[in-house]
């Protein structure tokens, strides 16, 4: 997919290594994000209320720390609204949106020490703990929790660069394709990454009572 | 087998068919706070408020070319004055002095001072006589080089001040016509032209003048009488 034709970067304003594979260019994201970039205030409200709870995830589950994210998520929107009216809707507007996310996590991951990472995960562990004690729900409800907590738990041990290629896909919607330009890898190098982050989270779930019971 | 099971669920996953996805929605779907969706907002129209650079006003666009053709006439005025003025000038100094002197404005003097200077009238009258016949610009080189030297000194002062204050200016009349009487002496002339003008001074009763002149002929031609009869002014 790398020999595919090369398209020029819609990122304006930020380093793109590789180009972005041919792909449908006009959806709706881009033309509010053109509407805004012509002084359509209203239109930025529509584009926020669609993307601001996937990117909050994503920020969320990639950083681990509400304070971080939150700052994350402002400083995202605050890149966005800085180069729009460089904008050009050469992509899908939700490539464009986390790719400038790619960078901001990229560029928080640098400035925090990996010791700082793992204090906040202690953080986020406890207060999970705190909000759904075992001993106030029925079994159900409480292995269905210990679902979901073992769940977080496997999504937070996944190596960075595996655990951002699932999350694109869950919260952006991006494909293969969209993910290997967001990241700036090959498409087979997107592929594989998020073949082991799938097989690590069900080997960590397989345990699960919540896990073995879902038919579905 | 195995491997065509993980293909399968990798191809499900892809199209979000997979458990794995219908667990992960259930986590939870985490949403930001209402503060930081004020401050997105708000910086979103506090972007929008804050006018971005003006884009260059229409008038703006005709700048460059505008400038562009200033310089190029100034370019091309510098270069008629540099190469192409010097050659419509005058070649020398003393010929543009000459071009002045021949100028009937600049040696005619006013009525005023042909008044002033009704004595000399005659003698000036001669000098113009012998103007309309003295040598063209082309003959000058003919002239002995002193002659030409007294002349070009005679005729500079009238053009540095041609018309100076006015008790300067009889005195300057006076001067043209004295200056005329001694070009008529000491210019090289025909010999029976300058008798013929002798006899006329003569005639007109100027005899004085009359007899200058001839005193004039005689030093300028000692040997002439000897072979031609002297007019009747000379005997």
């Amino acid at each position: 997919m790398d020999d595919a034709p090369a398209a020029r970067s819609p990122f304006n304003g930020i380093a793109v290594a590789r180009t972005l594979p041919a792909m449908q260019i006009a959806d709706d994201d881009a033309t509010l994000m053109l509407r805004y970039r012509d002084g359509d205030l209203q239109a930025f409200e529509s584009l926020y209320q669609r993307h601001r709870g996937a990117l909050y995830r994503y920020l969320l589950r990639q950083c681990r720390d509400r304070d971080a994210a939150a700052d994350l998520f402002q400083d995202v929107w605050g890149r966005l609204i800085s180069n729009r009216k460089r904008y050009e809707a050469r992509a899908r507007f939700t490539t464009y949106l986390f790719h400038i996310a790619h960078n901001c996590c990229i560029d928080y991951f640098r400035r925090r020490s990996a010791h700082r990472v793992s204090m906040t995960d202690a953080v986020e562990d406890r207060e999970e703990l705190l909000a759904s004690p075992g001993h106030e729900r029925p079994d159900a409800e409480l292995s269905r929790l210990q679902l979901e907590r073992a769940f977080r738990a496997a999504l937070a041990g996944l190596p960075p660069e595996q655990r951002e290629v699932f999350l694109l896909h869950e919260e952006a919607g991006l494909n293969l394709d969209e993910i290997a330009y967001v990241t700036r890898v090959g498409m087979e190098t997107a592929k594989s990454r998020l073949r082991y982050a799938l097989a690590k989270l069900r080997s960590a779930l397989k345990d699960e009572r919540a896990w073995r019971d879902d038919t579905r | 087998m195995n491997h065509q099971n993980e293909d399968a669920e990798f191809e499900a996953y892809l199209r979000r068919r997979s458990r794995l996805s219908h667990r992960y929605r259930e986590l939870g779907r985490e949403a930001p706070p209402g503060e930081l969706d004020n401050a997105v907002l708000s910086m979103a129209r506090e972007a929008q408020r804050i006018r971005e650079p003006q884009a260059p006003e229409s008038y703006m666009e005709w700048m460059a070319p505008v400038a562009f053709a200033a310089t190029v006439v100034l370019v091309f005025s510098v270069v008629i004055q540099i190469v192409v003025r010097p050659q419509l000038a005058p070649a020398t100094p003393v010929a543009a002095a000459n071009e002045t002197m021949r100028s009937p404005q600049s040696v005619a003097p006013p009525v005023s001072e042909l008044a002033s200077t009704r004595t000399s009238e005659p003698a000036v009258r001669n000098a113009r006589v012998q103007s309309s016949s003295a040598p063209t610009a082309s003959d000058e080189p003919q002239m002995p080089v002193e002659v030409q030297e007294q002349a070009a000194a005679r005729k500079s002062p009238s053009t540095v001040a041609p018309t100076a204050a006015r008790p300067a200016a009889a005195f300057g009349a006076a001067s043209r016509a004295a200056a005329a009487d001694e070009h008529l002496s000491t210019a090289p002339r025909d010999p029976k032209t300058w008798l013929a003008d002798i006899e006329r001074l003569r005639r007109s009763g100027q005899t004085a003048a009359a007899a200058e002149q001839l005193k004039l002929f005689r030093k300028q031609f000692p040997d002439y009488f000897s072979t031609h009869r002297p007019p009747a002014s000379a005997e």
